[in-house]
């Protein structure tokens, strides 16, 4: 069945790698963009996603609290935060969300991650 | 604090930093060679002493909050962004599409190396740094000398080089420069002596 997918990233390079290993694995899925925390949560609700790619640094509000605010409001979404900022104060961030954090670069590899994390695997 | 005690912090820094960005540029295949990172002192600063052998360079610039309150800069020569760009983005984008999604492109590759180098250091250390997005930019290299010596809060630097690999290609990487402070220099030195024992 088609899923739908939220990728949330102020970079559009990091939207257009993720969304293109997105398409090569699921051709069928539905891509969704925002650029900013903000956005996604007046996208989402309008549309709920049932995935979601989280980056951390953007402007506004920080990637992990929109990743909160989403996931109390629909515990349903799978989300996963995908950052080149790895701190371990984001990683524990990440898992007290329930959820867990993909590092950048956008590779095959790190995609693939979150689709595993997605399909729960 | 005595010189060859600090020049052994900045080799323990130089050191998590190369780790954090090892790890981070193994996402684009592998680390390739490393070049001895060095510090200077801010009076000590100029084209020669940076070892800023190219007239102009793409600067990615972020600023962080918290133990390091400072700015962070990774430099590409203006040959190695078109390399890079040409590698990460393939062949069949032309120079005005490459023109157009330079800014963008760096300054993510930016905010990758920099941010797996200082979550390193956050880690090693267990402290919290905040960051701003990152900015991306294009200086001649006395515009980058005269950038930092205006940085009024800067009391010395730290540079590292990382080199890349990408697609199969060894890339000449970016020069990272850490722009410190004696309150940083001094919390980092407390902290690294703790770590170690």
């Amino acid at each position: 069945m088609s899923k739908k997918i939220l990728i949330v990233d102020d970079s559009k390079m990091s939207r257009i790698f993720i969304g293109q290993h997105v398409k090569a694995a699921h051709p069928d899925w539905v891509i969704q963009e925002a650029g900013s925390g903000e956005e996604a949560i007046a996208l989402i609700e309008n549309e709920l996603p049932d995935f979601c790619t989280m980056d951390i640094n953007m402007p506004g509000m920080l990637g992990t609290q929109a990743a909160k605010l989403i996931l109390e409001a629909h515990p349903d979404i799978r989300l996963v935060i995908f950052s080149a900022n790895v701190q371990e104060s984001y990683q524990n961030e990440a898992r007290e969300l329930g959820t867990i954090l993909v590092a950048k670069p956008v590779t095959q590899a790190s995609v693939g991650l979150a689709l595993d994390y997605f399909l729960g695997a | 604090m005595t010189e060859t005690l600090r020049q052994r912090h900045f080799e323990k820094l130089a050191k998590i930093i190369n780790r954090g960005t090892g790890r981070a540029v193994q996402g684009f295949q592998e680390i390739i060679g490393e070049s001895q990172p060095y510090w200077l002192e801010k009076n000590g600063i100029d084209v020669n002493t940076l070892q800023l052998n190219a007239g102009n360079y793409g600067v990615v610039e972020q600023e962080f909050t918290g133990l390091l309150n400072g700015k962070v800069l990774v430099l590409f020569t203006a040959e190695n962004v078109q390399c890079i760009l040409q590698k990460m983005l393939g062949d069949e984008m032309d120079a005005q599409g490459l023109n157009d999604i330079e800014s963008e492109a760096m300054g993510e590759l930016g905010n990758i190396m920099v941010n797996a180098g200082l979550s390193a250091i956050a880690d090693s250390l267990h402290v919290l740094l905040e960051s701003t997005v990152t900015c991306y930019k294009q200086y001649s290299n006395d515009t980058i000398v005269t950038l930092i010596q205006q940085e009024s809060n800067v009391d010395s630097i730290l540079v590292t080089h990382v080199n890349l690999m990408i697609s199969g290609t060894a890339l000449l990487g970016g020069k990272l420069i850490m722009l410190l402070n004696n309150e940083f220099n001094q919390e980092i030195t407390e902290k690294i002596e703790l770590s170690a024992t």
